[in-house]
Protein backbone atom coordinates (compact mmCIF):
# COMPACT_ATOMS: atom_id res chain seq x y z
CA UNK A 1 0.00 0.00 0.00
CA UNK A 2 1.40 3.47 -1.36
CA UNK A 3 0.19 6.68 -2.03
CA UNK A 4 0.05 6.29 -5.71
CA UNK A 5 -2.08 3.79 -4.91
CA UNK A 6 -4.61 5.46 -3.02
CA UNK A 7 -4.20 8.49 -6.09
CA UNK A 8 -4.43 5.97 -8.56
CA UNK A 9 -7.53 4.35 -6.97
CA UNK A 10 -8.95 7.78 -6.35
CA UNK A 11 -8.27 8.54 -10.15
CA UNK A 12 -9.96 5.04 -11.28
CA UNK A 13 -12.99 5.90 -9.03
CA UNK A 14 -13.60 9.62 -10.61
CA UNK A 15 -13.10 8.23 -13.82
CA UNK A 16 -15.59 5.38 -13.55
CA UNK A 17 -18.21 7.74 -12.19
CA UNK A 18 -18.13 9.85 -15.34
CA UNK A 19 -18.25 6.79 -17.23
CA UNK A 20 -21.41 5.77 -15.42
CA UNK A 21 -22.72 9.75 -15.47
CA UNK A 22 -22.04 9.71 -19.06
CA UNK A 23 -23.76 6.37 -19.63
CA UNK A 24 -26.96 7.81 -17.68
CA UNK A 25 -26.96 10.66 -20.09
CA UNK A 26 -27.03 8.66 -23.15
CA UNK A 27 -29.77 6.72 -21.73
CA UNK A 28 -31.68 9.29 -19.68
CA UNK A 29 -30.87 12.34 -21.93
CA UNK A 30 -34.21 13.48 -24.07
CA UNK A 31 -32.71 15.74 -26.62
CA UNK A 32 -30.31 13.58 -29.24
CA UNK A 33 -27.75 16.56 -28.77
CA UNK A 34 -27.51 15.77 -25.44
CA UNK A 35 -27.03 12.38 -26.01
CA UNK A 36 -23.96 13.08 -28.46
CA UNK A 37 -22.53 15.21 -25.54
CA UNK A 38 -22.62 12.43 -23.30
CA UNK A 39 -21.44 10.13 -25.57
CA UNK A 40 -18.26 12.23 -26.82
CA UNK A 41 -17.74 12.38 -22.47
CA UNK A 42 -17.89 8.47 -22.38
CA UNK A 43 -15.47 7.82 -25.31
CA UNK A 44 -12.73 10.74 -23.79
CA UNK A 45 -13.07 8.65 -20.45
CA UNK A 46 -12.38 5.55 -22.20
CA UNK A 47 -9.49 7.27 -23.70
CA UNK A 48 -8.14 8.31 -21.01
CA UNK A 49 -8.46 4.73 -19.23
CA UNK A 50 -6.04 3.34 -22.66
CA UNK A 51 -3.82 6.05 -21.85
CA UNK A 52 -3.37 4.91 -18.21
CA UNK A 53 -2.68 1.67 -18.89
CA UNK A 54 0.76 3.03 -20.91
CA UNK A 55 1.81 5.11 -18.05
CA UNK A 56 5.43 3.98 -15.49
CA UNK A 57 6.00 5.53 -12.35
CA UNK A 58 9.55 6.65 -12.77
CA UNK A 59 10.58 9.79 -12.04
CA UNK A 60 11.18 11.55 -14.47
CA UNK A 61 8.72 9.98 -16.92
CA UNK A 62 9.23 11.20 -20.55
CA UNK A 63 7.06 11.05 -23.72
CA UNK A 64 8.53 7.91 -25.83
CA UNK A 65 10.12 10.93 -28.07
CA UNK A 66 14.13 10.92 -28.76
CA UNK A 67 15.48 14.52 -27.63
CA UNK A 68 18.85 13.66 -29.06
CA UNK A 69 19.99 11.03 -31.53
CA UNK A 70 22.74 8.65 -29.57
CA UNK A 71 22.64 5.25 -27.96
CA UNK A 72 22.69 6.78 -24.24
CA UNK A 73 19.14 8.75 -25.49
CA UNK A 74 17.89 5.16 -25.91
CA UNK A 75 19.19 3.27 -23.07
CA UNK A 76 17.61 6.68 -21.33
CA UNK A 77 14.41 6.38 -22.69
CA UNK A 78 14.30 2.37 -22.17
CA UNK A 79 14.12 3.26 -18.50
CA UNK A 80 11.77 6.40 -18.69
CA UNK A 81 9.46 6.78 -21.57
CA UNK A 82 5.48 5.77 -21.17
CA UNK A 83 4.04 3.06 -24.06
CA UNK A 84 3.92 4.39 -27.37
CA UNK A 85 1.29 1.58 -28.41
CA UNK A 86 -1.80 3.02 -26.39
CA UNK A 87 -0.70 6.54 -27.72
CA UNK A 88 -1.10 5.23 -30.94
CA UNK A 89 -4.05 3.68 -31.05
CA UNK A 90 -5.60 6.57 -28.73
CA UNK A 91 -4.83 8.84 -31.44
CA UNK A 92 -6.85 6.77 -33.84
CA UNK A 93 -9.66 6.24 -31.75
CA UNK A 94 -9.98 10.23 -31.42
CA UNK A 95 -9.83 10.80 -35.03
CA UNK A 96 -12.71 7.65 -36.03
CA UNK A 97 -14.63 9.21 -33.24
CA UNK A 98 -14.60 12.54 -34.22
CA UNK A 99 -15.53 11.93 -37.86
CA UNK A 100 -18.29 9.68 -36.37
CA UNK A 101 -19.62 12.18 -33.83
CA UNK A 102 -19.91 14.93 -36.64
CA UNK A 103 -22.06 12.26 -39.08
CA UNK A 104 -24.08 11.80 -35.71
CA UNK A 105 -24.39 15.59 -35.52
CA UNK A 106 -25.50 15.83 -39.28
CA UNK A 107 -27.82 13.25 -38.74
CA UNK A 108 -29.52 14.62 -35.94
CA UNK A 109 -29.49 18.49 -38.13
CA UNK A 110 -31.39 15.93 -40.78
CA UNK A 111 -33.71 14.78 -38.30
CA UNK A 112 -34.25 18.43 -37.13
CA UNK A 113 -35.19 19.47 -40.65
CA UNK A 114 -38.11 16.55 -41.38
CA UNK A 115 -39.51 15.94 -38.14
CA UNK A 116 -38.79 19.68 -36.35
CA UNK A 117 -38.07 18.30 -33.12
CA UNK A 118 -34.97 16.45 -31.60
CA UNK A 119 -36.20 15.33 -29.07
CA UNK A 120 -35.85 11.64 -29.04
CA UNK A 121 -39.61 10.10 -27.39
CA UNK A 122 -40.43 12.42 -29.90
CA UNK A 123 -39.08 11.16 -32.94
CA UNK A 124 -39.73 8.00 -32.28
CA UNK A 125 -43.25 8.59 -31.69
CA UNK A 126 -43.66 7.67 -28.19
CA UNK A 127 -44.97 11.45 -27.55
CA UNK A 128 -47.19 12.98 -29.86
CA UNK A 129 -45.59 16.82 -31.07
CA UNK A 130 -47.60 19.28 -30.63
CA UNK B 1 6.09 13.29 -7.65
CA UNK B 2 3.43 14.82 -5.10
CA UNK B 3 2.98 17.73 -7.45
CA UNK B 4 2.31 14.64 -10.35
CA UNK B 5 -0.21 13.20 -7.72
CA UNK B 6 -1.72 16.98 -6.98
CA UNK B 7 -2.32 17.79 -10.69
CA UNK B 8 -3.77 14.18 -11.40
CA UNK B 9 -6.41 14.41 -8.31
CA UNK B 10 -7.63 18.07 -9.83
CA UNK B 11 -7.91 16.99 -12.75
CA UNK B 12 -10.05 14.03 -12.16
CA UNK B 13 -12.19 16.27 -9.56
CA UNK B 14 -12.69 18.63 -12.06
CA UNK B 15 -13.46 16.10 -14.88
CA UNK B 16 -15.91 14.80 -12.58
CA UNK B 17 -17.55 18.22 -11.44
CA UNK B 18 -17.68 19.24 -15.35
CA UNK B 19 -19.54 15.98 -16.95
CA UNK B 20 -21.98 16.45 -14.09
CA UNK B 21 -22.83 19.58 -14.81
CA UNK B 22 -22.93 19.09 -18.26
CA UNK B 23 -24.99 15.92 -18.84
CA UNK B 24 -27.62 17.51 -15.69
CA UNK B 25 -27.74 21.00 -17.64
CA UNK B 26 -30.92 21.93 -19.44
CA UNK B 27 -29.73 24.34 -21.93
CA UNK B 28 -27.68 22.68 -24.08
CA UNK B 29 -25.34 25.54 -25.16
CA UNK B 30 -24.57 25.67 -21.44
CA UNK B 31 -24.00 21.65 -21.51
CA UNK B 32 -21.64 22.48 -25.05
CA UNK B 33 -19.00 24.94 -22.95
CA UNK B 34 -18.99 22.21 -19.87
CA UNK B 35 -18.27 19.63 -21.92
CA UNK B 36 -15.27 21.86 -23.05
CA UNK B 37 -14.03 22.49 -19.75
CA UNK B 38 -14.17 18.40 -19.01
CA UNK B 39 -12.17 17.76 -22.47
CA UNK B 40 -9.56 20.68 -20.96
CA UNK B 41 -9.88 18.50 -17.33
CA UNK B 42 -8.72 15.34 -19.68
CA UNK B 43 -6.11 17.38 -21.39
CA UNK B 44 -4.35 17.96 -18.12
CA UNK B 45 -4.24 14.01 -17.31
CA UNK B 46 -3.21 13.54 -20.82
CA UNK B 47 -0.39 15.81 -20.06
CA UNK B 48 0.49 14.45 -17.09
CA UNK B 49 0.54 10.76 -18.49
CA UNK B 50 2.96 12.30 -20.70
CA UNK B 51 1.12 11.55 -24.14
CA UNK B 52 1.92 14.81 -26.25
CA UNK B 53 1.02 13.27 -29.24
CA UNK B 54 -2.77 12.74 -27.86
CA UNK B 55 -2.68 16.01 -26.40
CA UNK B 56 -2.19 18.22 -29.57
CA UNK B 57 -4.99 16.19 -31.12
CA UNK B 58 -7.19 15.77 -28.80
CA UNK B 59 -7.43 19.69 -27.23
CA UNK B 60 -7.77 20.94 -30.83
CA UNK B 61 -10.73 18.15 -31.91
CA UNK B 62 -12.38 18.29 -28.73
CA UNK B 63 -12.06 21.64 -27.54
CA UNK B 64 -11.94 23.60 -31.09
CA UNK B 65 -14.08 21.54 -33.55
CA UNK B 66 -16.22 19.95 -31.54
CA UNK B 67 -17.23 22.94 -29.88
CA UNK B 68 -17.93 24.10 -32.95
CA UNK B 69 -20.03 21.21 -34.39
CA UNK B 70 -21.94 21.63 -30.96
CA UNK B 71 -22.86 25.54 -31.30
CA UNK B 72 -23.96 24.83 -35.18
CA UNK B 73 -26.04 21.74 -33.91
CA UNK B 74 -27.43 23.28 -31.43
CA UNK B 75 -28.18 26.93 -33.54
CA UNK B 76 -29.87 24.84 -36.11
CA UNK B 77 -31.80 22.45 -33.89
CA UNK B 78 -33.39 23.54 -30.14
CA UNK B 79 -31.02 25.26 -27.55
CA UNK B 80 -33.53 24.05 -24.51
CA UNK B 81 -33.96 20.68 -23.70
CA UNK B 82 -37.58 19.81 -22.87
CA UNK C 1 -30.61 23.89 -8.04
CA UNK C 2 -30.74 21.95 -4.38
CA UNK C 3 -31.33 18.63 -6.12
CA UNK C 4 -28.14 19.13 -8.31
CA UNK C 5 -26.07 19.71 -5.93
CA UNK C 6 -27.54 16.71 -3.99
CA UNK C 7 -26.55 14.99 -7.37
CA UNK C 8 -23.17 16.05 -7.82
CA UNK C 9 -22.45 16.01 -3.33
CA UNK C 10 -23.78 12.10 -4.72
CA UNK C 11 -21.88 11.54 -7.76
CA UNK C 12 -18.71 12.48 -5.63
CA UNK C 13 -19.32 10.21 -2.73
CA UNK C 14 -20.19 7.21 -5.29
CA UNK C 15 -16.54 7.92 -6.44
CA UNK C 16 -14.89 8.05 -3.11
CA UNK C 17 -16.59 4.96 -2.55
CA UNK C 18 -15.44 3.06 -5.56
CA UNK C 19 -11.83 4.20 -4.77
CA UNK C 20 -11.71 2.81 -1.24
CA UNK C 21 -13.22 -0.52 -2.55
CA UNK C 22 -10.40 0.03 -5.25
CA UNK C 23 -7.78 0.81 -2.57
CA UNK C 24 -8.34 -2.19 0.04
CA UNK C 25 -8.62 -4.58 -2.54
CA UNK C 26 -5.05 -3.37 -3.02
CA UNK C 27 -5.26 -4.62 -6.97
CA UNK C 28 -4.37 -1.35 -8.20
CA UNK C 29 -0.49 -0.61 -8.24
CA UNK C 30 0.75 2.06 -11.27
CA UNK C 31 2.98 0.41 -13.12
CA UNK C 32 7.15 0.97 -12.53
CA UNK C 33 7.84 -0.66 -16.15
CA UNK C 34 5.90 -1.21 -19.49
CA UNK C 35 4.98 -4.34 -21.55
CA UNK C 36 7.60 -5.34 -23.67
CA UNK C 37 6.25 -4.58 -26.77
CA UNK C 38 6.10 -0.56 -26.20
CA UNK C 39 10.10 -0.86 -25.11
CA UNK C 40 10.43 -2.92 -28.69
CA UNK C 41 8.95 0.21 -30.09
CA UNK C 42 10.91 2.76 -28.23
CA UNK C 43 13.94 0.89 -29.25
CA UNK C 44 13.27 0.09 -32.78
CA UNK C 45 12.05 3.19 -33.62
CA UNK C 46 15.46 4.80 -34.69
CA UNK C 47 18.54 2.12 -33.81
CA UNK C 48 16.94 -1.00 -34.13
CA UNK C 49 17.04 -3.38 -36.90
CA UNK C 50 13.13 -3.13 -37.83
CA UNK C 51 14.05 1.03 -37.54
CA UNK C 52 11.86 3.54 -39.14
CA UNK C 53 14.25 6.41 -38.83
CA UNK C 54 11.23 8.23 -37.06
CA UNK C 55 12.58 10.18 -33.28
CA UNK C 56 9.24 9.83 -32.68
CA UNK C 57 7.98 6.36 -31.74
CA UNK C 58 4.10 7.34 -31.64
CA UNK C 59 4.22 8.71 -35.20
CA UNK C 60 6.15 5.84 -36.55
CA UNK C 61 3.50 3.24 -35.07
CA UNK C 62 1.03 5.14 -36.48
CA UNK C 63 2.47 5.21 -40.03
CA UNK C 64 4.92 2.69 -40.02
CA UNK C 65 4.26 -0.49 -37.58
CA UNK C 66 0.72 -0.24 -37.91
CA UNK C 67 0.78 2.02 -41.05
CA UNK C 68 -2.12 -0.38 -43.10
CA UNK C 69 -4.35 0.05 -40.23
CA UNK C 70 -3.97 3.90 -40.40
CA UNK C 71 -4.72 3.96 -44.38
CA UNK C 72 -8.17 1.81 -43.59
CA UNK C 73 -8.72 4.54 -40.94
CA UNK C 74 -8.49 7.42 -43.56
CA UNK C 75 -10.63 5.56 -45.31
CA UNK C 76 -13.10 5.92 -42.59
CA UNK C 77 -12.58 8.98 -42.10
CA UNK C 78 -13.35 10.07 -45.76
CA UNK C 79 -16.38 8.13 -45.51
CA UNK C 80 -17.58 9.72 -42.79
CA UNK C 81 -17.29 13.34 -43.85
CA UNK C 82 -18.76 11.85 -47.34
CA UNK C 83 -21.57 11.06 -45.50
CA UNK C 84 -21.71 14.40 -44.20
CA UNK C 85 -21.14 16.35 -46.85
CA UNK C 86 -23.91 14.35 -48.69
CA UNK C 87 -26.37 15.53 -46.45
CA UNK C 88 -25.58 19.18 -46.48
CA UNK C 89 -24.65 19.50 -50.42
CA UNK C 90 -25.69 21.99 -52.51
CA UNK C 91 -25.48 22.93 -56.15
CA UNK C 92 -24.28 26.36 -55.55
CA UNK C 93 -22.54 28.89 -53.06
CA UNK C 94 -24.79 31.84 -51.29
CA UNK C 95 -24.82 35.10 -53.34
CA UNK C 96 -22.35 37.16 -51.80
CA UNK C 97 -23.88 40.34 -49.46
CA UNK C 98 -21.80 42.90 -47.42
CA UNK C 99 -22.44 43.19 -44.07
CA UNK C 100 -21.47 45.78 -40.89
CA UNK C 101 -19.31 42.49 -39.14
CA UNK C 102 -18.29 42.60 -35.84
CA UNK C 103 -15.92 45.49 -33.97
CA UNK C 104 -12.63 46.46 -35.24
CA UNK C 105 -11.34 44.89 -31.92
CA UNK C 106 -12.12 41.65 -32.60
CA UNK C 107 -11.46 41.63 -36.55
CA UNK C 108 -7.59 42.75 -35.43
CA UNK C 109 -7.11 40.08 -33.32
CA UNK C 110 -8.80 37.29 -35.07
CA UNK C 111 -6.79 38.08 -38.11
CA UNK C 112 -3.22 37.89 -35.69
CA UNK C 113 -4.58 34.90 -34.01
CA UNK C 114 -6.00 32.87 -37.12
CA UNK C 115 -2.16 33.65 -39.20
CA UNK C 116 -0.39 32.14 -35.71
CA UNK C 117 -3.12 29.18 -35.89
CA UNK C 118 -1.82 28.47 -39.91
CA UNK C 119 1.63 28.78 -38.52
CA UNK C 120 1.68 26.64 -35.61
CA UNK C 121 -0.43 23.74 -37.29
CA UNK C 122 1.63 23.75 -39.95
CA UNK C 123 4.90 23.17 -37.53
CA UNK C 124 2.91 20.88 -35.88
CA UNK C 125 2.51 18.81 -38.96
CA UNK C 126 5.87 19.10 -40.90
CA UNK C 127 7.63 18.44 -37.69
CA UNK C 128 5.42 15.30 -36.81
CA UNK C 129 8.39 12.74 -37.38
CA UNK C 130 11.02 14.84 -35.02
CA UNK C 131 8.86 16.04 -32.38
CA UNK C 132 5.22 14.85 -30.68
CA UNK C 133 2.46 15.84 -33.56
CA UNK C 134 1.40 15.00 -36.86
CA UNK C 135 -1.12 14.92 -39.67
CA UNK C 136 -3.69 14.38 -37.81
CA UNK C 137 -2.82 16.76 -34.82
CA UNK C 138 -1.89 19.60 -37.39
CA UNK C 139 -4.97 19.49 -39.47
CA UNK C 140 -7.38 19.66 -36.85
CA UNK C 141 -5.19 22.66 -35.20
CA UNK C 142 -5.14 23.84 -38.61
CA UNK C 143 -9.60 23.35 -38.94
CA UNK C 144 -10.12 26.14 -36.06
CA UNK C 145 -9.05 28.94 -38.38
CA UNK C 146 -12.29 28.56 -40.40
CA UNK C 147 -13.89 28.08 -37.37
CA UNK C 148 -12.51 31.18 -36.33
CA UNK C 149 -13.28 32.88 -39.38
CA UNK C 150 -16.92 32.16 -40.42
CA UNK C 151 -18.81 33.50 -37.11
CA UNK C 152 -15.96 37.30 -37.14
CA UNK C 153 -16.20 37.89 -40.25
CA UNK C 154 -18.89 35.47 -41.62
CA UNK C 155 -17.97 32.65 -44.53
CA UNK C 156 -18.48 35.62 -47.40
CA UNK C 157 -15.29 36.76 -46.04
CA UNK C 158 -14.35 32.74 -47.16
CA UNK C 159 -16.40 32.37 -50.24
CA UNK C 160 -15.07 36.15 -51.15
CA UNK C 161 -11.49 34.44 -51.41
CA UNK C 162 -12.26 31.55 -53.53
CA UNK C 163 -12.33 29.28 -50.75
CA UNK C 164 -15.36 27.36 -51.79
CA UNK C 165 -16.67 24.06 -50.69
CA UNK C 166 -16.09 22.42 -53.94
CA UNK C 167 -12.45 23.56 -53.91
CA UNK C 168 -12.22 22.49 -50.39
CA UNK C 169 -13.26 19.13 -51.24
CA UNK C 170 -10.89 18.94 -54.51
CA UNK C 171 -8.03 19.96 -52.19
CA UNK C 172 -9.17 17.20 -50.03
CA UNK C 173 -9.24 14.31 -52.70
CA UNK C 174 -6.09 15.15 -53.19
CA UNK C 175 -4.28 14.73 -50.51
CA UNK C 176 -6.17 11.34 -50.05
CA UNK C 177 -4.99 10.19 -53.73
CA UNK C 178 -1.40 11.27 -52.54
CA UNK C 179 -1.76 8.93 -48.99
CA UNK C 180 -3.10 6.00 -51.26
CA UNK C 181 -0.16 6.73 -53.64
CA UNK C 182 2.69 7.02 -51.38
CA UNK C 183 1.45 3.97 -49.63
CA UNK C 184 1.11 2.22 -52.82
CA UNK C 185 4.17 3.00 -54.90
CA UNK C 186 6.24 0.31 -53.16
CA UNK C 187 3.75 -2.46 -54.85
CA UNK C 188 5.76 -1.75 -58.30
CA UNK C 189 9.01 -2.20 -56.73
CA UNK C 190 7.71 -5.93 -55.36
CA UNK C 191 7.72 -4.77 -51.75
CA UNK C 192 4.38 -5.04 -49.43
CA UNK C 193 1.95 -2.24 -49.40
CA UNK C 194 2.80 0.73 -46.93
CA UNK C 195 6.97 -0.14 -46.95
CA UNK C 196 8.69 2.99 -45.78
CA UNK C 197 12.66 2.83 -45.05
CA UNK C 198 13.05 -0.01 -47.85
CA UNK C 199 11.79 2.31 -50.47
CA UNK C 200 11.83 6.10 -49.73
CA UNK C 201 15.02 7.48 -48.48
CA UNK C 202 15.82 8.77 -45.18
CA UNK C 203 18.03 11.61 -45.02
CA UNK C 204 17.07 14.47 -48.02
CA UNK C 205 20.25 17.02 -48.68
CA UNK C 206 21.16 15.94 -44.77
CA UNK C 207 17.53 16.06 -43.43
CA UNK C 208 16.20 13.87 -41.65
CA UNK C 209 12.68 13.05 -42.91
CA UNK C 210 11.93 9.65 -41.89
CA UNK C 211 11.13 8.35 -45.45
CA UNK C 212 7.39 8.33 -46.19
CA UNK C 213 6.38 9.89 -42.50
CA UNK C 214 6.92 13.27 -43.76
CA UNK C 215 4.69 12.39 -47.04
CA UNK C 216 2.01 10.51 -44.85
CA UNK C 217 2.30 13.53 -42.25
CA UNK C 218 1.67 16.37 -45.08
CA UNK C 219 -0.95 14.94 -47.40
CA UNK C 220 -3.11 13.91 -44.32
CA UNK C 221 -2.55 17.71 -42.35
CA UNK C 222 -4.39 18.93 -45.87
CA UNK C 223 -6.85 16.28 -46.36
CA UNK C 224 -7.93 16.67 -42.27
CA UNK C 225 -8.19 20.36 -42.80
CA UNK C 226 -9.83 20.74 -45.54
CA UNK C 227 -12.38 18.19 -44.90
CA UNK C 228 -12.94 19.89 -41.78
CA UNK C 229 -13.05 23.34 -43.17
CA UNK C 230 -15.16 21.84 -46.07
CA UNK C 231 -18.31 20.80 -43.36
CA UNK C 232 -18.01 23.72 -41.37
CA UNK C 233 -18.46 25.96 -44.51
CA UNK C 234 -21.43 24.08 -45.37
CA UNK C 235 -22.71 23.88 -41.91
CA UNK C 236 -22.56 27.77 -41.72
CA UNK C 237 -24.57 28.04 -44.25
CA UNK C 238 -28.25 29.26 -43.13
CA UNK C 239 -31.07 26.67 -42.85
CA UNK C 240 -33.11 29.18 -45.54
CA UNK C 241 -30.13 28.82 -47.67
CA UNK C 242 -30.81 25.34 -47.52
CA UNK C 243 -34.10 24.83 -47.68
CA UNK C 244 -34.52 26.99 -51.10
CA UNK C 245 -31.67 24.46 -52.84
CA UNK C 246 -33.89 21.23 -51.63
CA UNK C 247 -37.10 23.34 -53.13
CA UNK C 248 -35.50 23.81 -56.27
CA UNK C 249 -33.94 20.26 -56.60
CA UNK C 250 -37.76 18.97 -56.47
CA UNK C 251 -39.11 20.69 -58.78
Amino acid sequence: MSEAGLVWSLLVGLLAVNLLVSVYGIIYGRSLTKKLISLTIFSDTVYVFFIMVGYRLVYPTVPPVYVELTRDQLEYLAKHAVDPVPQALVLTGIVIGMAVNALIGFGIIQAYRLKKTVTARELVGFEEVE
Amino acid sequence: MILVYLTLLFAGLLSTLFTYLAVTEKDLLKAAAYSAGQSIAYSILFQVFAATDILLAYIAISVGVYSGLLIFIVSKTERFEV
Amino acid sequence: MGRRLLGLVFVYSLALALALVVYATGSLQPPHEIKRLGVFYVEETFFGNMTAMSPEAVTAIVWDYRGLDTVYETAVFFLAVVAGLAVFRVSKTPPLKRGVGLTEISRTSTKIVAALIVVVSASIALHGHLTPGGGFQGGSTLAIAPLLVIPIFSYYALLARRLTPGLLVTLRGLALTAIGLVALLPVFKGLEVVTNIRFYPAYILGQLVSGSLLLYNSSEYIAVASGFAAVFLYLSFEEEFHEEERGEDHE
